[in-house]
C-alpha cells in the first residue's frame, strides 16, 4: 500500500462559520495504480489532496494519511518538504501561472532537483534536458533556457508534468492536470501520463471533474460529494454500473459524443452548503430516491460487487447501466424551406497586435477571423466548435454587433448590420441578444438580481414601475428562478443560478437570436444538464434561434441542428450534426473527434482487453 | 428547486438566534439548508465590522472626537472658559509662564494664559471641517478624472495621466507654501491646497480599477443590451468602484488632518487667534516652551496621534471587511493559532 487516507476531515474557519469540506474519507492507492477521484466544485475533492500534503494553508486537519508508512500529517514541516517533489510530485490546473514567468524553464526544473538532490552543476544541466526530453518537448537542449511565456500552454503543462516526476516520485498527484487545454493537447498529455505512468510505475491520484478523463485513464474511481465519498470501484464497475444515485446522475447528464440524440437527465437543485453541518446523507436533498434515513444518518458503505462499494441504503440490485431516453431524429426536411435569420458572409476580423519600432507606432496585425461564412436559419441551432483561439469568441462579438468587422458582411433579417444608423442599431440591440460564459463575471455583483433583469427594459425605456416588475418576475419564473429572490445580490445564487438571471436578461427584450458565447463551459456537468435542458425548452417555447459556440464537442452535438467546426479563423468544416460528427470529411476534425474524451469507447475497450485478460 | 435558498460560502451561518433556532430542529438536513439567511453585502461587511473590536475602539474615538467638536461651544460654556480668552491671573504663574493641568484648567493653559482643554476641541472643529471637505473634494475630483480616463482611454487618458503626474511630482510643501503666501492663509486656502495634492493618487486608484472592470464580461453585457457609456460609468462601474473609494476616503482623512496641521504649525493655515491643533503646537515650539509646559505639546499631538490612528485603523478594517480574501492581518493571527494547535497536537501524539 503506497498511500493509506484513514478518515481524513478538513475544515475551514471562515468569517462566515466553520466550513466543512471533507468529512472524515479513508481510501487506499496501490503502487503504479491509477486512482481517479471525480466530484463537482465543492466536492472536497481537490481539498482533501491539498490538506494530505500540507498546502491548504489555514485548513484544520485530522485523520491519518499514511505515505510509505509514514504519517503525512504528523510529519514536521521539514519532513514533510522533503516528501513532496521526492515522494509525491504535483501538477496543477492553470499550466500558465504555475510556472514562474521571470524564471527560465530549465532553471526551475533545475531547482526542483536541487532542493533534493547534490549534483554537480554540468550534470543537473543535463538531467534537466533529460527531463525535457521525457516529455516530449522538441530540441530540448535548446528549450531549456526559453521563459515560460516562449511556450503554449500544452507545453508549458508538459513541462509542469517533467518537474513533478524529475525525481522520479512514487506517487503523482494531478488536480484538473488538462481542464485549462484543448482537447487534442488533453489526449497527448492523458497519453504522456500513462506512458510515464508505465516506465516509471508511478501512481496517479487524478482529480477531475470529467467523466471521460476518468474513464480513459483510472483503474479505480472514487465518486465525492458533499465532503464525503460516496461510491468507489474499478473503473469498468462505477462507470458501467454505478449504485449511488449521485454517480448514476452524474452519468446521466453528461452529453456523449457520437451516441444517439438523448434527453440529458439533469439532477435537480444545487450543491449543499458546507457551512452547515449535515449529519445525513448530503445529496439527500437533491436525490429522487431519497429515504427517511438518508436524512438522519450517513448511510455505511456496501458492498456492491467485488471492490465495488457504495454508500447508499437502496438495494444493490439498482447498481446497472444508465440508459437515457433517445430523442427521435429531428425531421431534417423542414431545414431546407426554412428561411435565413441571418448570414455571415465572408468576414474577416483582425486586431493590432504587439507594437513594433522606436515609437511602437507600427503594430503587427493580428488575424482572428479570417473570411468566415456562415447561413443561420431561423428557428435553428447553429453550433460553432473550435479549441482556444479559434475566434469562434470573436466571431460571436462580431454577430452581435459589438465589435466591427474589418471586411465581410454580416446580415440580419436582410440588412447589413455595420451600415445601420443609430436607431436601427439600438433596435437590432433587441433582436439579437448574448449569453455570455462566466456566470460570476457577466453578473455585476453590487446590484440586485431584479435591477440586473430589468436593466435591458429600462435602458429600451420599455416598462416602468409595476409593469417592470411583473415582467422581471415572469422572466424569473420562465428561467426557472424563484420570483420571489428578484431583491437578491448574485452572490447569493449558485453558478447555475447565475446562469439562469444572465439567460433571463438576454431574453427579457424578446430577441430573436440570442447567441451563447460558451455557456455551460464553467459550470459543473450536473448544472450543465440543467441549463442545456433549459436553452432547449426555450427554444421550443420562444421560437428562438440560436448560435451555440462551444468547445465542448459533445455539448455541441447536443443541441445544435448544423455545425461549423472553427480552426485558427476559418471554418474548417461545416454541416449538419449528422455529417460533420458521422462522417467528417477533414483531417481536423477526425482529429478533434478523436481526442474527445469518451465514457462510453473507455468503457467498451476495458471490457475488451478484460475479456482478453480473462480468457 | 428543491432548495431555494442556496448558499454561497460567503453568506453568512452565525448569528446567534439562527444558530439557535438551527439547533431547535437538528432532526432534517433538509429543514436546515434554508435556515441560512440571504443578506445583502452591506449586511455582511456590517456584521464583521461590528465583529472586528478594532473597528469599534477606532469608531468609538472618532466618535468622540466628533462629538466633542459639535458641543465645543457647550464645553466652553460649562467651563466658563472661552476658547481665546486670556486668564492673565488664575491661567499664568508669578513668572508668565503657563499653569500644568489642575482643577480650574483641566489640561493646562497655554503662553498666553488660554484654557488648552477648550482650545482643543475647538481645534478639532477645524481639523474634522477641513479633513472633511478636503477628502469629499479630493474624492469627487479624483474620481471624476478617473473615471473619465479609464473609461474612454485614448488621447483623453494620456492628458489626464499626464496631469496626474504632473501633480505627484511637484514637492508638495514648497508649492504649498508659495501658494499661501499667493493667495493669503484661510480655512478655504487650506482646503484647496490639499484638495489640489489628494486628488491625484485617487485619480491614479480608480483609474486602473477602471481600466480592469471596462474589459470584464458585466460591462460587456451592458454594452450588448445597447447601455450608453454614461450609462455604464453610472451603472455598472461606480457602484463596483465604492470599495476603493471608500477604503482611500477614510485613509486620506488622517493625511488631510496631519497636512492641515503642518500648515498651520507653519503659520500657512488657519491663522491665530482661531485655535487648531497646528497652531497649539507651534505655540509650544515658541522659545522651548515645551521644555518648561510639556502638556502644551502632549494633548494636541495626544489628540492628532489618536485622531490619524483610528482613522487609519478604522480605514484598515473597512478594508478588511470589504474585502475579506485580502485580510492579512487576521489571516496571520489565525495561521499562528492553527500552527500551535498543530504543534500541541504533534506533542500529544509523541506522548
Amino acid at each position: 500500500m503506497l498511500l493509506s487516507v484513514e478518515d481524513l476531515d478538513v475544515s475551514f474557519d471562515t468569517g462566515d462559520g466553520r466550513l466543512h469540506a471533507v468529512r472524515g474519507i479513508s481510501f487506499d492507492l496501490d503502487e503504479g495504480e491509477t486512482l481517479g477521484v471525480v466530484g463537482e466544485s465543492g466536492s472536497g475533492k481537490s481539498v482533501s489532496t491539498q490538506a494530505m500534503v500540507g498546502l491548504s494553508s489555514g485548513a484544520i486537519v485530522s485523520g491519518r494519511a499514511l505515505f510509505q508508512g509514514r504519517d503525512l500529517l504528523t510529519m514536521s514541516d521539514g519532513d514533510l518538504r522533503s516528501v513532496r517533489g521526492r515522494g509525491i510530485g504535483m501538477v496543477f490546473q492553470d499550466p500558465l501561472s504555475s510556472l514562474h514567468p521571470q524564471f527560465r524553464v530549465g532553471a526551475q526544473i533545475a531547482e526542483a532537483i536541487r532542493v533534493h538532490e547534490k549534483t554537480s552543476p554540468k550534470l543537473l544541466r543535463s538531467r534537466v534536458i533529460d527531463v525535457l526530453d521525457e516529455v516530449g518537448i522538441p530540441d530540448p537542449a535548446k528549450r531549456v533556457d526559453d521563459y515560460p511565456h516562449q511556450f503554449s500552454g500544452g507545453m508549458r503543462q508538459r513541462v509542469m508534468i517533467g518537474l513533478a516526476l524529475a525525481l522520479r516520485p512514487a506517487l503523482l498527484i494531478a488536480d484538473e492536470p488538462t481542464t485549462a487545454l484543448d482537447v487534442t493537447v488533453q489526449a497527448q498529455l492523458l497519453d504522456l501520463m500513462s506512458r510515464l505512468q508505465q516506465e516509471h510505475g508511478t501512481a496517479i491520484l487524478m482529480i477531475t471533474h470529467d467523466l471521460g478523463v476518468v474513464a480513459q485513464v483510472a483503474d479505480r474511481v472514487i465518486t465525492m460529494y458533499g465532503g464525503r465519498i460516496v461510491e468507489r470501484g474499478a473503473r469498468g464497475e462505477v462507470l458501467a454500473r454505478p449504485h449511488h444515485p449521485y454517480t448514476r446522475g452524474l452519468l446521466a447528464s453528461v452529453p456523449r459524443v457520437g451516441s444517439e440524440r438523448t434527453v440529458l437527465q439533469s439532477i435537480p437543485g444545487n450543491p449543499p452548503s458546507l457551512l452547515i453541518e449535515q449529519p445525513g446523507c448530503p445529496f439527500a436533498s437533491r436525490c429522487a430516491l431519497v429515504h427517511d434515513e438518508c436524512v438522519v444518518r450517513f448511510p455505511d458503505e456496501k458492498h456492491v460487487a467485488v471492490g465495488h462499494r457504495s454508500a447508499c441504503v437502496l438495494p444493490v440490485t439498482h447498481a446497472g447501466p444508465v440508459v437515457l431516453p433517445v430523442l427521435p431524429p429531428a425531421a431534417e426536411v423542414a431545414e431546407i424551406e426554412r428561411d435565413l435569420i441571418a448570414r455571415v458572409e465572408d468576414v474577416r476580423i483582425t486586431f493590432p497586435g504587439a507594437r513594433k519600432g522606436v515609437l511602437g507606432l507600427k503594430s503587427d496585425i493580428v488575424v482572428a477571423v479570417d473570411g468566415v461564412s456562415l447561413d443561420i436559419p431561423r428557428g435553428a441551432t447553429v453550433g460553432i466548435v473550435g479549441e482556444s483561439g479559434s475566434g469562434k469568441s470573436t466571431l460571436a462579438r462580431a454577430l452581435t454587433g459589438l465589435i466591427p468587422l474589418t471586411s465581410g458582411r454580416v446580415e440580419f433579417e436582410g440588412r447589413d448590420i455595420s451600415s445601420l444608423g443609430r436607431a436601427d442599431r439600438r433596435a437590432l440591440r433587441r433582436d439579437v441578444q448574448m449569453v455570455f460564459q462566466d456566470p460570476y463575471g457577466s453578473l455585476n455583483q453590487q446590484r440586485r438580481i431584479g435591477s440586473i433583469i430589468a436593466d435591458p427594459l429600462v435602458i429600451h425605456g420599455l416598462k416602468t414601475g409595476k409593469a417592470l416588475r411583473a415582467r422581471v418576475q415572469e422572466l424569473m419564473e420562465l428561467v426557472g428562478l424563484n420570483p420571489e429572490h428578484y431583491n437578491r445580490f448574485p452572490a447569493e445564487f449558485s453558478g447555475g443560478q447565475r446562469q439562469r438571471i444572465g439567460i433571463a436578461r438576454a431574453l427579457a427584450l424578446n430577441p430573436k437570436l440570442v447567441v451563447c458565447d460558451e455557456p455551460v463551459s464553467a459550470l459543473d456537468v450536473s448544472i450543465q444538464a440543467q441549463i442545456l435542458n433549459l436553452l432547449s425548452s426555450l427554444q421550443g417555447e420562444l421560437g428562438l434561434t440560436y448560435v451555440f459556440i462551444a468547445h465542448d464537442l459533445a455539448v455541441v452535438e447536443h443541441i445544435a441542428d448544423t455545425v461549423a467546426v472553427m480552426n485558427r479563423g476559418v471554418v474548417v468544416e461545416q454541416g449538419s450534426v449528422e455529417q460533420i460528427y458521422r462522417a467528417p470529411q477533414q483531417e481536423y476534425t477526425r482529429a478533434l473527434l478523436s481526442a474527445a474524451p469518451h465514457v462510453d469507447t473507455a468503457l467498451e475497450e476495458a471490457e475488451v482487453t478484460l475479456r482478453k485478460v480473462r480468457g | 428547486m428543491s432548495t431555494p435558498n442556496a448558499v454561497d460560502p460567503r453568506v453568512e451561518a452565525e448569528l446567534d438566534e439562527e444558530a439557535e433556532a438551527l439547533e431547535a430542529d437538528a432532526v432534517s438536513g433538509l429543514t436546515r439548508q434554508t435556515a441560512v439567511a440571504a443578506r445583502s453585502p452591506m449586511q455582511l461587511v456590517w456584521s464583521r465590522l461590528r465583529r472586528d473590536r478594532v473597528a469599534i475602539a477606532s469608531a468609538v474615538v472618532i466618535l468622540l472626537v466628533i462629538v466633542g467638536a459639535l458641543t465645543a461651544p457647550l464645553i466652553a460654556a460649562w467651563i466658563g472658559h472661552g476658547p481665546n480668552e486670556q486668564f492673565r491671573e488664575e491661567g499664568l504663574t508669578e513668572f508668565g509662564t503657563p499653569v500644568a493641568p489642575n482643577s480650574q484648567f483641566l489640561l493646562g493653559t497655554d503662553n498666553l494664559g488660554r484654557d488648552v482643554l477648550v482650545r482643543l476641541v475647538y481645534g478639532a472643529q477645524i481639523s474634522l471641517t477641513v479633513a472633511f471637505f478636503a477628502t469629499l473634494g479630493a474624492l469627487g475630483i479624483g474620481t471624476l478624472v478617473g473615471l473619465v480616463a479609464g473609461f474612454l482611454r485614448g488621447p483623453v487618458d494620456t492628458v489626464l495621466t499626464w496631469l496626474m503626474d504632473t501633480t505627484l511630482s511637484l514637492p508638495q510643501l514648497l508649492f504649498a507654501i508659495s501658494l499661501v503666501a499667493l493667495v493669503g492663509p484661510s480655512l478655504t486656502t487650506t482646503i484647496i491646497v490639499i484638495v489640489l495634492f489628494s486628488w491625484a493618487p485617487i485619480a491614479r486608484v480608480v483609474r486602473g480599477q477602471v481600466l480592469s472592470l471596462r474589459e470584464r464580461e458585466f460591462v460587456e453585457a451592458a454594452r450588448s443590451l445597447g447601455a450608453s457609456n454614461w450609462r455604464i460609468m453610472r451603472v455598472d462601474v461606480i457602484p463596483n468602484l465604492l470599495v476603493p473609494i471608500l477604503v482611500y476616503g477614510t485613509l486620506l482623512i488622517p493625511q488631510a488632518i496631519v497636512f492641515e496641521a503642518t500648515l498651520s504649525f507653519l503659520g500657512l493655515g488657519v491663522l491665530p487667534p482661531t485655535a487648531t491643533w497646528g497652531n497649539m503646537l507651534a505655540v509650544a515650539s515658541q522659545g522651548s516652551l515645551y521644555t518648561i509646559a510639556p502638556w502644551l505639546v502632549i494633548f494636541p499631538s495626544a489628540a492628532l496621534l489618536a485622531v490619524t490612528l483610528a482613522f487609519n485603523l478604522l480605514g484598515d478594517s473597512i478594508r478588511d471587511a470589504l474585502d475579506p480574501r485580502q485580510t492579512l492581518f487576521a489571516g496571520r493571527r489565525r495561521l499562528a493559532r492553527r500552527r500551535s494547535a498543530k504543534r500541541a497536537a504533534r506533542k500529544e501524539a509523541k506522548a
